[in-house]
């Protein structure tokens, strides 16, 4: 085997055997010693909340213990189901007299 | 197979390496985004799985026209002589609309004697003070959101909340949570329940839900068929409902990505289609070469089965590696906002290290034989050609 040869095949390996150390060390990652699993855990068992804040369409609102299980759209007394269009509360957008102050 | 062979079609491979590279950049890239996304979706899924459990098993909210209402708090003494309970619990919370900065927080009511709460939770939150009259004054434990939307607000120790019937309420903020449980108490403010009833103005015999806590997982569903009996009123939500909910949550997410993720499949199988049709020009006259200097057509097989082993193992163990280092280590900049709300208090989280061992044995399967396969039928197409023929 030339140099070129042994080099390619270096690389080879080595890029696979990084990788395979990469699934196996995050896939044994130990969640049991894990102090960030202690403190969500007990967080959530203080608080007592179901947690959606991510992958909801929250825009005002996280906690979805009032929406049925199939709805996408989050639901809250203060809003008309549906969009931001249907909020009750003003969006902070400047009005002409604030404009015109700038200007 | 023998050594000779291997260092042959590593020197064919290195002499093509252009030709290559763009196969190599294609898999590679499209293992990365299906790895990555596939990663997030399932950290965040196993993040939340582990705090589900910590959930309450029932939780009963009186419903009118479609909307939840206060629930009488006398209920809890019907609800307790249900065999199978071991714990019935009024709650107090609500949305508190903060319009200086349009969001709303989770304002939760607690009925703790604080000496308890401090060496039971401790651990969870950092404590300005630990001297304070819980009796006489107010005071709440924020999440590290609010904490910083109150700060921002000249809020620096204390915030002062409208009471829905006229007036103000001061509070001195005790502590915050701890930023590793930014994901479950970003927008949570912590406040004695009498406070919190104060500030929502609901009396003493009402409450927000009910929560029920049941020893036997077994019995749950019995138990929130009785419930559900005894008050028609309410609507009983369990927490396999909740696990429910984010199961379709998920799979609505990552639905949306992998539909988006078609347009790659599809060029990636161009590709390969690309390949499996036929040779190129020079790839035959380099078979026949071959069989011209007496290469077997098992031999020529075997030199190509290697090449796509080669390209197929290298590009997915790459694609892999990166993707694992961009989701666990970089923590997915970009493509981690698809999994997020849109809310004005959208918390920084730390995606844990999970892997899914189906998922990723799935995308192995999917990419790696197809592209063996691609590689060989071709090869063997020429391979049974005799030597004079191909060169011609």
């Amino acid at each position: 085997m030339n140099k070129s040869t042994t080099k390619f095949l270096f690389i080879f390996v080595l890029v696979i055997t990084i990788s395979i150390f990469e699934i196996i060390y995050y896939g044994y990652y130990s969640e049991q010693k894990s102090k960030l699993f202690h403190i969500k855990r007990k967080s959530v068992n203080l608080v007592q909340l179901p947690d959606l804040a991510l992958s909801t369409e929250a825009i005002w609102i996280r906690h979805r213990s009032i929406t049925n299980i199939f709805s996408i759209v989050p639901d809250d007394g203060n809003l008309l189901e549906y969009y931001p269009s249907s909020f009750i509360y003003n969006i902070h957008l400047p009005n002409n007299s604030e404009l015109q102050i700038q200007q | 197979m023998n050594i000779k062979l291997i260092e042959f079609t590593i020197k064919s491979l290195q002499r093509n390496f252009v030709k290559k590279i763009a196969v190599i950049f294609v898999f590679t890239f499209l293992v990365f985004l299906l790895v990555s996304v596939l990663s997030i979706s399932s950290s965040i899924k196993k993040v939340l799985e582990i705090c589900v459990n910590e959930l309450p098993e029932l939780i009963i909210q009186k419903m009118s026209g479609g909307r939840q209402t206060l629930i009488p708090t006398d209920r809890i003494y019907d609800i307790i002589d249900i065999a199978g309970i071991s714990n019935v619990q009024e709650r107090i919370w609500g949305y508190y609309y903060f319009k200086n900065e349009n969001v709303n927080f989770t304002l939760v009511g607690i009925d703790f004697d604080l000496q308890y709460y401090k060496t039971h939770y401790n651990d969870i939150i950092n404590f300005y003070s630990s001297k304070i009259d819980s009796t006489n004054t107010a005071f709440i434990i924020t999440g590290e959101g609010i904490n910083k939307l109150l700060e921002k607000n000249f809020y620096k120790n204390y915030f002062v909340f409208d009471k829905v019937t006229g007036g103000k309420l001061e509070s001195i903020i005790l502590g915050t949570f701890k930023s590793e449980s930014n994901l479950e108490t970003n927008d949570v403010i912590l406040m004695p329940q009498n406070y919190v009833r104060e500030i929502f103005g609901i009396s003493e015999n009402l409450s927000t839900d009910i929560v029920v806590q049941i020893p036997n997982p077994s019995e749950t569903e019995i138990v929130k068929q009785k419930l559900q009996n005894m008050f028609p009123d309410c609507r009983i939500v369990s927490r396999n409902d909740i696990e429910s909910s984010y199961q379709n949550i998920f799979d609505y997410k990552t639905g949306i990505f992998l539909a988006l993720f078609l347009t790659a499949f599809v060029s990636f199988f161009i590709l390969i289609y690309d390949k499996a049709s036929g040779l190129s020009k020079e790839d035959q006259r380099e078979i026949g070469i071959l069989k011209a200097v007496g290469w077997q057509t098992e031999n020529i097989l075997q030199m190509k089965f290697l090449e796509g082993i080669l390209i197929s193992i290298f590009s997915f163990f790459l694609g892999t590696g990166l993707a694992l280092f961009y989701v666990f280590n970089l923590q997915a900049p970009l493509l981690r906002n698809l999994f997020t709300g849109v809310s004005n208090l959208k918390p920084q989280f730390q995606l844990l290290p999970t892997i899914d061992f189906n998922v990723l044995f799935l995308i192995f399967i999917l990419t790696v034989p197809v592209y063996i396969l691609a590689t060989l039928i071709p090869s063997w197409r020429a391979a049974i050609i005799d030597a004079d023929e191909v060169l011609r």
